[in-house]
């Protein structure tokens, strides 16, 4: 799931944090980007997982 | 006319002039002044067909302006005979449907060349969102 939200140009590297008991992954935008929920949530599925709920901080 | 090709430095700052005039009624691309011996020939395109003939600006005499295919009025157009004749109140010229379709295409090429912002995706995208927290089923 890592690698997979990092593949995203809008995802800062280094920032995916996973926490598997919370069922959470959380990622930071890179500065002057501008992250797509849909593109979120395909890359994720393809790796295997689904998205239930997305929220923006 | 004949052509008298003048060196386009000279003819740079009318061409400015033009622009100038033109800003907010026309966009005219590729503007282009040819200087001939009995006047100057406008040259550009535009999207929509502008043709006005108009009195020189020193004065009555002279051809004015004549767009390119229209018959040389000898600036007169402007100026009716009122005597023996009614005044009739200047009437709206409309223009023919079919001037107006080239300007129609233009924008129909313009959206389907360029495509229409895609809106759905930029109302899903949080605008000042630093930071996004995803609740993911399917972890093991």
């Amino acid at each position: 799931m890592r690698e997979a939200l990092q593949s995203l140009p809008c995802v800062e590297a280094g920032s995916v944090k996973i926490d598997r008991e919370k069922k959470e992954a959380r990622f930071a935008v890179k500065k002057g980007g501008k992250c797509d929920e849909d593109a979120v949530k395909k890359v994720l599925k393809e790796a295997g997982f689904t998205v239930s709920a997305v929220e923006a901080k | 006319m004949t052509t008298a090709s003048a060196p386009p430095a000279e003819t740079e700052p009318l061409e400015a002039l033009v622009r100038q005039w033109l800003a907010g009624r026309a966009h005219v691309r590729d503007l282009r002044i040819v200087v001939l011996e009995d006047g100057v020939a406008l040259e550009g395109r535009a999207a929509t067909y502008y043709s006005k003939a108009t009195r020189p600006a020193r004065g009555d005499e002279g051809p004015g302006i004549v767009a390119p295919g229209q018959p040389d009025r000898g600036g007169v157009s402007r100026k009716r005979s009122h005597a023996g004749s009614q005044h009739v109140p200047p009437q709206r010229r409309r223009r023919p449907m079919l001037s107006r379709i080239p300007s129609l295409l233009v924008v129909v090429a313009v959206v389907t060349l360029v495509g229409l912002p895609p809106l759905a995706a930029h109302d899903k995208a949080a605008p000042d969102a630093r930071e996004y927290v995803l609740t993911v089923e399917g972890m093991t």
